[in-house]
């Protein structure tokens, strides 16, 4: 189910809701998605990430040596994010 | 005055927000600073902060004026495991598991009770601590954050090497019993100090950092006749330039998002775009205008406290330092004065969502979840005339118009203010607000001038004090601004942080273990070596009082000191210490003593008027009238006087408690006569006393000892919010108050229901002794309403303030409330969300504090009539 709280549109409030940027509504973060649902930009949307299999982190390899990463790190502000789920 | 429209609709977001916390800020700062492993500490952390202000998510809430938060969420703080990694590696496992419950709950819709306080996990979000709400999801990386910082946090290095300090057992018994609240080396290792936001204002980032450079190239390589720290200073310009990169590419994110933004949202993209380019300017310039200088202020106290867990960074006169922008606005036609009210109250918003993530006891122990960033109003100028100002009585207005806990007001009484200045700050306090505070602007000048004398303080620097944190005399400077080629003098902070060092010893915890042989009953530990002394006498009492005190003073002073040592050479200032003079001047960080002023260390008390009230008991039942002897009182009071605990009763005040179902009345008389003894707070000269020769040895005491800087010690004497958490653990005392209830707030605030003779007998006791020997003095009364009503009722209040100030007094603060509206809210918290009350220093949202803490300022004694 894609959630507001992975939304490109979402602005977070807190650990539980947040609102819409389009709608100016306040919407809760594991609610469903609308039909403009665009992936924000967190780091398991991003070339880099690397999926490990056997743990709930994951890796990146934006900045040459590999480190561990989380799935949900918002990302806007990473200078080598690249988005690869909206493409 | 009504809030404006945009204030109130963003006050109504905080209201419905929890407190959050997030990983972004300690991800990149752990991840930089684990590459740099071969580099130079200060330029290590320096790059580590950049990296981390340069990635943090930059979050723009609608109708926002003023922008810029800790970080992605409105109420949101982050864990720093580089401090403190101790209290997540201990729990992993409960957190994971916990992880994994909330993953299988659905209802993700119920919001933990207590205003924003996230007390237990929901639906997908976990309680941390009891306060922060953390997403499930990111849980295994919060843990995965802490175990990478176990054994090289200031907390674990400075352990290891308190060890050696041949106490240290001691030292660990002491915390356990929580004579002593909590070591600050780890926990708020800044704060209780009031920052300086000259350097940006006055010259701009691309100066600074050009400032930087240049100093950088003409300190290589020389020391300039230093051969300790004089080449300290390369690394010192290096990280500061290094700081102040991220910084700028922090606000240029914001500009960044305010134009995303602005693309998707044409109806406010006006607003939007005025916000970007404002952002834009401010990350390279000096600000030119009131609203772009009010931004910038706000900005760099956030980063500041992003760089560090702080609680209590005081703006401090930012009437007068914001002065220039608002003159000159004024007078061009740029600004009216609507519009700087609606920014104020922007400004009161975003200071109230300011949150502070500190271990648990400290947060909700300490500080009651308060930040306490004190603006204050009035005081003098350099040169001695009244320093108010017309932007300082809106400031005043916006306290009553946007009720809020942030900034809490503070006036500098002096003589010199005008009676309609004074008469706004009554008004003030009579909406019920808990603020504005008094401090006696003189006693406050009287202790800067005595603590840093030697570091050269002087009558007209004194000028420019501050108060940080709640209720924290600071050192201050003046700085000369130049705006449009027009100068002003303008204050800020100059000083270390202070309220680091011993912080908050229970007194009458102490005198329990005197009577009880160093022996802690709760723990069932010796805490301290048997006295052996058989307390024949009161002076005999006394000395061994004295002896205990000073024995555990010696050892937190020398723990405290090995922490913060720790502190300065592995997690030093950066940004905050290029905002203080003389910093930027000479090169040094706050470690290697480049602040002006260094003799900030001090030892806090706690429950001095219990004490007192005990003493009085002790040497007038026991050794003058030989009414008891002293087995037969310390049975009693073992025996909690036939009562039940507080904890068992379910309140923490006097009232409401109750005696145990299979007591038999054997100790009535005995309680009678311990209430009925001498208190303090009714002129009596029997505890008036006894009060001048307890402050007369203890603010001498304190000078006995030195902090890290090799600098003297002396008395800060407030309560926060200590006097709930220390009584709770406290037995009953020879004065009659029991088992685990809170002692008496403040430091001169008489004990609940025991100043019968009326406030000025009150303000009589508590000026016994002389004030300015100390760091302050706290006294908070309650009064009803209708004591101060009307403008009568006005002059009033400012006359019982006058008159305490000029018997001595350091500071004074009211609750104006009627304490019905309290136990009403106690039993209907839902319907009391907006409910503020002063605390001890601070004013807090009524739905956010202890229950301990609400049954104490519900049993204080109401004036009725003043």
């Amino acid at each position: 189910m894609l959630i507001h709280g992975l939304c490109d549109n979402y602005i977070p409030v807190d650990a539980a809701k947040g609102s819409c940027a389009i709608s100016g509504q306040p919407v809760v973060f594991d609610g469903e998605s609308c039909g403009n649902f665009i992936a924000a930009p967190h780091c398991l949307n991003c070339k880099h990430f690397l999926d490990v299999k056997t743990s709930e982190l994951g890796e990146c390899s934006g900045f040459g040596k590999v480190a561990w990463v989380y799935p949900t790190m918002r990302a806007r502000n990473c200078e080598k994010y690249v988005n690869c789920k909206n493409i | 005055m009504k809030i404006s429209v945009r204030a109130a609709k963003l006050r109504e977001q905080y209201f419905n927000t929890l407190s959050t916390a997030s990983l972004e800020f300690p991800y990149w700062y752990s991840r930089k600073y684990d590459e740099l492993n071969y580099e130079i500490p200060v330029v290590r952390r320096a790059e580590a902060l950049k990296c981390a202000f340069s990635n943090i998510p930059t979050t723009i809430w609608p109708d926002e004026l003023l922008i810029g938060s800790k970080t992605a969420d409105y109420r949101g703080s982050f864990p720093m495991p580089w401090l403190s990694a101790g209290y997540f590696t201990a729990r992993a496992k409960e957190f994971l598991q916990a992880a994994d419950l909330a993953e299988a709950a659905s209802d993700c819709e119920q919001f933990g009770a207590g205003g924003g306080n996230v007390t237990q996990s929901f639906g997908k979000v976990l309680s941390i601590a009891g306060k922060f709400g953390m997403r499930a999801e990111n849980i295994p990386a919060l843990v995965k954050l802490a175990e990478n910082w176990e054994n090289r946090s200031v907390e674990d290095l400075g352990r290891r090497y308190e060890k050696i300090v041949p106490e240290y057992q001691e030292k660990e018994r002491i915390m356990e019993s929580l004579i002593c609240m909590f070591d600050s080396g780890y926990t708020l290792p800044q704060g209780r100090e009031v920052i300086n936001y000259f350097y940006p204002l006055q010259y701009g980032y691309d100066d600074l950092i050009e400032h930087c450079e240049d100093m950088a190239a003409s300190v290589a390589g020389s020391a300039d006749g230093d051969g300790i720290v004089g080449m300290d200073r390369l690394y010192f310009y290096i990280a500061a330039k290094i700081v102040l990169q991220g910084i700028q590419q922090w606000y240029l994110n914001y500009a960044r998002e305010a134009r995303r933004l602005a693309g998707k949202l044409p109806s406010k993209s006006g607003e939007l775009l005025e916000i970007a380019a404002i952002m834009e300017h401010i990350a390279h310039k000096p600000p030119e205008t009131f609203r772009q200088a009010l931004q910038l202020i706000y900005l760099v106290h956030i980063a500041a406290l992003n760089e560090d867990a702080i609680s209590g960074l005081s703006p401090g006169r930012i009437g007068q330092v914001l002065y220039p922008y608002f003159e000159q606005d004024s007078l061009s036609g740029r600004i009216t004065e609507t519009q700087v009210i609606e920014l104020l109250e922007c400004y009161r918003v975003k200071m109230t969502c300011i949150d502070c993530f500190a271990s648990t006891g400290v947060v909700g122990g300490v500080l009651s979840g308060n930040t306490f960033n004190n603006v204050c109003v009035g005081g003098l100028t350099k040169d001695g005339q009244s320093a108010e100002n017309r932007l300082e009585e809106l400031i005043i207005e916006t306290g009553m118009s946007c009720q809020t806990t942030q900034p809490t007001l503070t006036v500098l009484y002096d003589e010199k203010l005008s009676e309609g200045f004074l008469l706004k700050a009554a008004e003030c306090v009579k909406t019920g607000v808990g603020y504005p505070a008094w401090v006696n602007n003189r006693n406050a000048m009287d202790f800067l001038l005595k603590q840093y004398g030697t570091e050269g303080m002087t009558l007209e620097e004194a000028r420019s004090v501050a108060i940080g944190g709640c209720l924290e005399t600071s050192p201050c400077c003046w700085h000369m601004l130049n705006l449009h080629g027009k100068n002003y003098t303008i204050p800020g902070g100059a000083g270390q942080p202070t309220s680091v060092g011993v912080h908050f010893i229970a007194n009458p915890k102490v005198l329990e273990l005197v009577l009880n042989n160093g022996y802690d009953e709760r723990t069932a530990r010796q805490v301290l070596q048997p006295h052996n002394h058989e307390l024949a006498d009161y002076s005999e009492l006394w000395q061994t009082f004295c002896d205990y005190y000073e024995q555990i003073v010696d050892v937190l002073v020398k723990t405290n000191n090995i922490q913060h040592d720790i502190w300065r050479k592995q997690n030093m200032a950066v940004y905050s210490s290029l905002l203080k003079p003389d910093c930027l001047e000479i090169g040094q960080h706050i470690g290697n003593m480049g602040y002006r002023y260094n003799a900030t260390y001090n030892v806090e008390s706690c429950g001095q008027v219990n004490t007192i009230n005990s003493l009085a008991a002790l040497k007038k039942l026991v050794y003058e009238d030989k009414k008891y002897t002293l087995l037969e009182l310390r049975e009693a009071m073992k025996e909690n006087f036939g009562y039940m605990t507080a904890q068992a009763a379910g309140n923490f005040s006097m009232l409401m408690q109750k005696k145990r179902a299979d007591y038999d009345g054997r100790y009535d008389e005995i309680h009678f006569n311990c209430k009925k003894a001498p208190k303090f707070g009714n002129a009596n000269q029997y505890t008036d006393e006894l009060f001048l020769q307890y402050e007369q040895w203890f603010c001498e005491m304190c000078r006995n000892y030195q902090s890290l800087y090799a600098e003297p010690l002396y008395a800060c004497q407030i309560s926060v919010s200590t006097h709930g958490a220390q009584g709770m653990v406290t037995q009953a005392t020879p004065d009659g108050r029991l088992s685990g209830t809170t002692f008496a707030d403040g430091s001169v605030s008489a004990y609940p229901g025991t100043d019968t003779e009326g406030v000025y007998a009150l303000m009589t006791s508590a000026t016994c002794w002389d004030q300015p020997q100390s760091q302050n003095s706290q006294l908070n009364l309650k009064l009803h309403p209708t004591a101060i009503s009307g403008r009568a009722g006005t002059k009033k209040l400012l006359e019982i303030t006058r008159a305490y100030l000029r018997k001595g007094g350091f500071h004074v603060q009211y609750n104006v409330v009627d304490s019905k509206t309290l136990l009403a809210a106690q039993a209907h918290p839902e319907e009391h969300r907006e409910l503020m009350v002063r605390v001890a220093g601070f004013t807090q949202y009524w739905v956010e504090i202890s229950k301990p803490i609400q049954d104490e300022v519900i049993a204080r004694t109401q004036y009725e009539k003043v």
